[in-house]
């Protein structure tokens, strides 16, 4: 008997491996129209994982402090050895994130895998997706430049305006001073623990829930009808569907190549395009630049804010407009999930996507 | 050539290949990995510091940091100087300075540095 084989057989006796991975990959049956939409999970899986390690890395010769941070980020990209590397794969991989979760919210939305039993799955992705954007911003001030700095300073100011919360907000982010090194290690401390604390166990649950729960069948071709939802706990089970491994896996893999193969060419070819000049200067709280704006997932956000009269008006907005988000599945509760019978959600859908497109656009160049 | 014989021979190339891959694509992997985390900063290779000559007593030593090391500058006799480093030669622990101790296991005597008096200054490196 082969090494590999005596191994399996000691895991097997011990843990059952064969049974595990009869019923998690090759026997785990998944919908025969499964498309590449699917995969995008796994392509964010791999991107987290990404962030996590290259995190952990500057985390070696990162320095919090606001008159070392600036220089200890321009020695980990002109000094460290792959420092540039590490440092790009965090910073654009940060921003490859919010893509593939924007697209993977939009296909799950489109196909209406949100509803019902799937309505903990939404809710746990949709706050992953509201938590992922509180690494960005948190982030994002941490290599002190001027960019940085007046970002966070804009953003933390329009927390302000929330009614109740907002003055302790400002008094907890830095107080009258404004942004300094309370604000710094505040940020540093919810980057590197509290929120991938959070994230770490959002992600758990939510995995937790898709498998648990089953695959959603896309609600497209001829013969697909809604079922009406199970009085009991029932796993969905396609009995003609294709094996999760290898099959599926292989596309898995093909779509999250094609996702690193973006990744790596933002990285190496055009990775000026998340890092603008600002990025470069270090922060000067008496020097304030000229069209300073959020990062461009936060522009929409932004025009918002400026178009309507007040700012509570804005943030009230933005507020009820994740509420309505995160509790679509309590909202939408109609069995029908074939996009084309669906016109009103339709019509939202395409207006909800230009509306943010036009408004990130028009924060772009205002 | 018996079928078992060709099946064996195939395996075999197939785990020559899989581990050179593998390896290659690990020292890959661990070299830029290994050059990143053992990066440390050092100071200009010429830089020298200052030390006013006062602070050094006839007999007595004063502790410095040169170039993020310990190192000490002892006066042995009067306007006589000698700077150390307190980096042990043995197994690099820092020493703890004890003036009658004469001898030890290192294999070396500790690194020292140039001293130059210049008025009222000691130049150090």
């Amino acid at each position: 008997m082969s090494c590999g084989a005596r191994i399996i057989d000691y895991l097997d006796t011990r843990i059952g491996l064969r049974t595990m991975v009869r019923e998690n990959l090759t026997g785990y049956l998944l919908p025969r129209r499964i498309n590449g939409w699917y995969a995008l999970g796994s392509v964010l899986l791999v991107l987290f994982a990404i962030q996590a390690i290259t995190g952990a890395l500057l985390l070696v010769h990162y320095i919090p402090f606001t008159e070392q941070a600036f220089d200890s980020v321009q020695r980990i990209m002109n000094q460290v050895p792959f420092g540039w590397l590490v440092r790009d794969l965090h910073a654009v991989g940060a921003n490859i994130i919010i893509v593939f979760l924007l697209l993977h919210l939009l296909s799950v939305l489109f196909m209406a895998a949100y509803k019902r039993p799937r309505e903990m799955t939404w809710m746990a992705g949709f706050l992953l997706f509201l938590l992922a954007q509180g690494m960005c911003l948190t982030g994002y001030l941490l290599p002190w430049s001027q960019l940085s700095y007046w970002a966070t300073t804009v953003a933390t100011q329009s927390a302000g305006a929330m009614p109740l919360i907002g003055e302790p907000l400002i008094r907890l982010l830095g107080g009258e001073a404004g942004v300094g090194q309370h604000t710094l290690g505040l940020f540093f401390a919810l980057h590197v623990m509290g929120l991938p604390l959070a994230l770490a166990a959002l992600l758990l649950l939510h995995l937790f829930l898709v498998r648990r729960i089953g695959v959603s069948e896309p609600p497209f071709g001829p013969d697909f009808q809604p079922r009406p939802p199970a009085d009991s706990f029932r796993h969905a089970s396609y009995p003609d569907g294709i094996p999760f491994f290898p099959d599926y896996f292989t596309k898995d893999l093909a779509v999250v190549c094609l996702a690193l193969t973006l990744l790596m060419g933002c990285v190496f070819f055009i990775p000026w395009i998340f890092l603008p000049a600002t990025a470069f200067i270090p922060a000067d709280p008496f020097s304030t630049p000229v069209g300073i704006k959020p990062e461009w997932y936060f522009l929409a956000s932004y025009q918002l804010l400026k178009l309507l009269p007040s700012e509570m008006a804005g943030l009230l907005t933005q507020v009820l407009a994740v509420l309505f988000l995160l509790l679509l599945p309590c909202i939408d509760r109609g069995l029908e999930r074939r996009p084309a019978r669906r016109p009103v959600f339709l019509a939202m859908f395409v207006l909800g996507i230009l509306a943010v497109i036009g408004l990130t656009i028009w924060g772009h160049f205002s | 050539m018996s079928e078992k014989q060709t099946l064996s021979r195939r395996r075999l190339l197939a785990v020559s290949a899989a581990g050179t891959i593998g390896g290659i694509l690990v020292a890959a992997g661990s070299w830029p990995l290994w050059n990143y985390l053992a990066f440390r900063q050092a100071g200009p290779a010429g830089e020298t510091i200052a030390i006013p000559r006062s602070e050094v007593e006839a007999g007595g030593v004063h502790f410095f940091d040169f170039r993020g090391r310990p190192a000490v500058v002892l006066q042995t006799s009067p306007g006589e100087f000698t700077a150390l480093s307190m980096i042990c030669t043995h197994l690099g622990c820092i020493v703890k300075w004890q003036p009658l101790e004469l001898s030890g296991p290192p294999p070396a005597p500790l690194t020292g540095y140039p001293v130059i008096v210049e008025q009222d200054q000691l130049i150090i490196g």
